[in-house]
């Protein structure tokens, strides 16, 4: 249970967070949409796009070596230690300051990991310690030799009570320890096998002994990294600025291993999804994210404007079932909803065909993601009926169906202003079609937890963040009813025993699949309804150029130029 | 004038006692265990929730807990923001001098604007200049100020470009969020001084300025305008609060920092004690200005003074 603990606050923050992004009013509701953002383009078109994006490893220079880029943030940052910070503003500008151990850059050829702070890697059979062989060249902008003794620090640093981590410590998992083999080799031990670390690794920054331990606290006001850009202010309410590292020499080669060509980003504070539109209109701004959807249509054949939209990793927004109450316990019942919900529909209406309909526990850009659920629940109303019919759910006089003289009513329990509040309703009446009637209750955070681990639902909300399948142990482990995130009350002790498996799996292959297996078996069960698939979505101006993006869709600005 | 300091006090006291009683049952009318309010999303184990309700105080009875939340705050203590882990009063400090800012501005260009065209209307009632005045300051009540803003920033800064859309970053930004919070206010100084004007004209000492065969112009500026400004001193005083709220919509159109994009993102972010806290500071503000208008209206004006004096 040890290890139960931190995957809930990662599911706890990723919804905070977007609980941040979402809120009452429809326009934000709309924007929290575009938070994630949908992919209009396919995979290849967008594989062609981060190619074109890319400048090859080359440090020539094309644009301004003058340029600032402005990109506007949604929110203050928390803080800008990386291992600190539970926020997904703080992502993007952590990637300018801050240098990962490797790069996990979709995209850019079959290879999913490229060298970064590590020149190369090594995982222990058992997936229980990682060796990592670093560059000799690095320094942090305070002058800092980067060595293991950095590593070390920096994760010793994120489980560091003092911390208060709200994001690193739970990706880090079960950690142990670091052993410093010699200056320029760490061994990362863990208590448990965490094949997961691998793709997980290539979200901690590594940060400067010598300024943690200088600023303490404040570091969160001083960062000190070895990335492309040294952070140079921060003024509270209005903005943070970087500017270009020139003796940066380290980085990613899908991108560009010099300095930047562009001197400065700023990173403005721009809460209302308006003022972030207008300022790109105007040309204040060269990057924003969470433009509403109708401003986006407006733009969209618009040459002066570049729509990015990128696909990311994790579980996609979708409805949890019940699979312990009746009649939901009953799996025609559950399979019956999976055919009687049109989710074309859903985001043609509430986000104008910004998102990709959901199939599957896992995004498509998830390891583990299996085009074959595409087949499993295509919309089908006429289906939906006969699988209740078969149940002895039967169709009254007033169309809604009943058995033994008791109404087909479900209970779904919404989590009001967290995103779902239309997809609720829009299935309420897709179910209504096919006899089925839906209570929605609205409820809010925290408490909603509460109903939800007592099994009050019958349909429950949910969606989750993660660059590892792992997550999947969080949300149907059967050790997570009750008290963790087992919200579809679903216990199957070989799922349980077979992600347990996969995370003790470290060769990539057998890992995928396994998850995929594992998916399979999620849906088929059908305890998740998928809805859509979330992902990063940004507008820019089209003079711009050169931006690329990580697997879980924050910006980078490595070879960035105007 | 001591008494009347304290009978204003003793106005203004009850209004601040039920502003922070409300302030602080925001943390528990909220549904669920307030110490895991304030801890979610950071990991807490059962043990550092109990922690922090001891710590907060929150297994004693609730009048004890209010008096302990008066206690802290009597010590400058508005807690610290669950988001960042700052001190909040610092938060408010670094951004009230923005706020305080635009609303000043805003104020000025209420002045800049209300008072000439009020004095328009004011000089020649039923005029064709006085209908317009009049026109201005309906339009000026009516239309919302944040719609206002949006369409200053589309004219201005995304059509002509001669204006940023930002109100943040160079000394001209402050123009349109000061033009779309001030105007509000301008109409309203518009009406009331050309009310007062008409009425002041109609006054027999107005007459004998005339008599005395003073040019209309002293006649305005020496005997009207002095007369006629006062009630709109205070009016300004009056609104100050008002504006000052308003502020907080404008700063999240424009970009602005400041206390009301503080008070947005607070909301946003579920930063209960940040919330708490800006609602209360901008609760005290609205109070003390209140308070010192009183005060200020009748020192200033003797009528008011020698009408406080007869009537104790």
């Amino acid at each position: 249970m040890d290890r139960a603990d931190p995957d809930l606050s990662r599911l706890l923050n990723a919804m905070a967070d977007d609980a941040g992004l979402n809120h009452l009013s429809r326009r934000r509701f709309l924007k929290a949409a575009l938070a994630l953002g949908g992919t209009a383009l396919s995979g290849s078109a967008l594989l062609a796009l981060l190619e074109a994006c890319a400048g090859g490893s080359s440090t020539t220079t094309t644009g301004n070596t003058n340029a600032t880029v402005t990109m506007a943030v949604f929110q203050e940052p928390d803080t800008l230690d990386p291992s600190a910070s539970g926020l997904i503003t703080v992502g993007a500008i952590s990637h300018c300051i801050f240098d990962t151990l490797i790069w996990d850059l979709p995209g850019h050829g079959n290879n999913p990991f490229y060298p970064g702070l590590a020149a190369s890697w090594d995982v222990s059979p058992d997936a229980t310690s990682y060796t990592f062989k670093l560059r000799k060249d690095v320094k942090f902008h305070d002058g800092t030799p980067f060595n293991a003794q950095a590593v070390k620090f920096t994760f010793d640093h994120i489980v560091d009570p003092n911390t208060k981590s709200k994001s690193a410590a739970g990706s880090l998992g079960p950690y142990q320890e670091t052993q410093v083999v010699d200056d320029y080799t760490a061994k990362v031990v863990f208590k448990s096998a965490n094949a997961a670390f691998m793709n997980e690794a290539a979200g901690f920054g590594m940060v400067s002994p010598t300024a943690v331990q200088k600023f303490g606290a404040d570091f969160g006001h001083n960062p000190v990294g070895t990335g492309p850009f040294k952070f140079k202010e921060y003024i509270v309410g209005q903005h943070v600025t970087v500017e270009r590292n020139p003796d940066y020499n380290w980085g990613p080669t899908p991108l560009r291993t010099g300095p930047p060509q562009v001197k400065t980003v700023v990173f403005r504070i721009l809460a209302d999804p308006g003022t972030r539109f207008n300022a790109l209109k105007t040309g204040e701004i060269q990057l924003a994210p969470n433009i509403n959807p109708q401003d986006i249509q407006s733009i969209k054949s618009d040459s002066t404007f570049k729509v990015y939209n990128v696909a990311s990793t994790g579980m996609p927004w979708n409805i949890m079932v019940n699979a312990t109450k009746a009649p939901t316990d009953d799996p025609l019942v559950r399979q019956a909803l999976e055919y009687a919900t049109d989710q074309a529909t859903i985001i043609k209406t509430l986000y104008f065909g910004l998102y990709t309909a959901a199939d599957s526990v896992y995004t498509p850009l998830t390891p583990g993601y299996d085009p074959a659920t595409q087949a499993l629940y295509k919309y089908d109303p006429a289906k939906a009926g006969a699988l209740l019919d078969q149940a002895g759910w039967t169709k009254g006089s007033n169309g809604m169906r009943q058995k033994n003289g008791q109404a087909l009513k479900l209970s779904f329990i919404n989590i009001s202003g967290f995103g779902f509040d239309g997809i609720s309703q829009l299935m309420q009446s897709q179910f209504k079609d096919v006899g089925i009637a839906v209570d929605i209750s609205d409820q809010s955070f925290p408490a909603v937890a509460d109903a939800y681990n007592r099994g009050d639902h019958h349909l429950a909300d949910f969606f989750y963040y993660d660059v590892d399948p792992y997550f999947t142990r969080a949300l149907f482990g059967c050790d997570q009813i009750a008290h963790g995130f087992n919200w579809e009350h679903y216990c199957n002790p070989d799922l349980t025993a077979m992600i347990d498996k996969a995370n003790a799996t470290p060769d990539n292959n057998a890992r995928t699949a396994l998850y995929k297996q594992i998916g399979q078996i999620i849906m088929k069960a059908a305890v998740i309804i998928p809805i859509y698939n979330s992902s990063g979505l940004f507008v820019g101006t089209s003079s711009l150029k050169g931006l690329a993006f990580t697997v879980n869709a924050f910006p980078l600005f490595h070879n960035a130029s105007m | 004038m001591l008494r009347l300091l304290v009978r204003r006090v003793a106005v203004a006291a009850p209004v601040l006692f039920g502003v922070t009683v409300l302030v602080f049952l925001i943390l528990h009318l909220i549904p669920g265990d307030p110490a895991q309010i304030l801890l979610f999303g950071s990991r807490p184990t059962p043990e550092q929730i109990d922690q922090l309700r001891v710590q907060l105080g929150l297994d004693q009875p609730l009048p004890l807990q209010y008096l302990n939340y008066l206690g802290r705050l009597l010590h400058g203590d508005l807690g610290t923001s669950f988001i960042t882990g700052r001190p909040i009063a610092e938060e408010i400090a670094a951004r009230f001098p923005d706020t305080l800012q635009l609303t000043l501005a805003a104020m000025f260009v209420a002045v800049l604007i209300g008072v000439p065209v009020g004095i328009v209307g004011g000089v020649r009632p039923g005029s064709w200049a006085d209908r317009l005045s009049g026109g201005f300051s309906i339009l000026g009540v009516a239309v919302p100020y944040f719609w206002f803003a949006l369409i200053l920033v589309l004219v201005f800064a995304v059509n002509l470009h001669v204006l940023p859309s930002l109100g943040e970053g160079s000394p001209q930004a402050i123009v349109l969020p000061a033009l779309s919070l001030g105007w509000g206010l301008s109409a309203i100084i518009a009406r009331l001084l050309r009310n007062n004007l008409v009425e002041i004209y109609r006054q027999p000492y107005m007459q004998v300025a005339k008599a005395k065969g003073l040019s209309e112009s002293m006649v305005l500026y020496r005997h009207a305008l002095k007369n006629a400004l006062i009630p709109v001193v205070t009016i300004l005083g009056l609104q100050f609060g008002n504006v000052l709220s308003g502020a907080v919509v404008v700063e999240v159109i424009f970009g602005r920092p400041g206390i009301g994009s503080y008070l947005v993102q607070a909301i946003q972010a579920k930063d209960i004690p940040a919330v708490q806290s800006v609602v209360l500071f901008i609760a005290v503000i609205y109070i003390v200005i209140n308070f010192l208008v009183d005060f200020a209206y009748g020192f200033l004006d003797p009528r008011i003074r020698l009408a406080w004096t007869a009537s104790r």
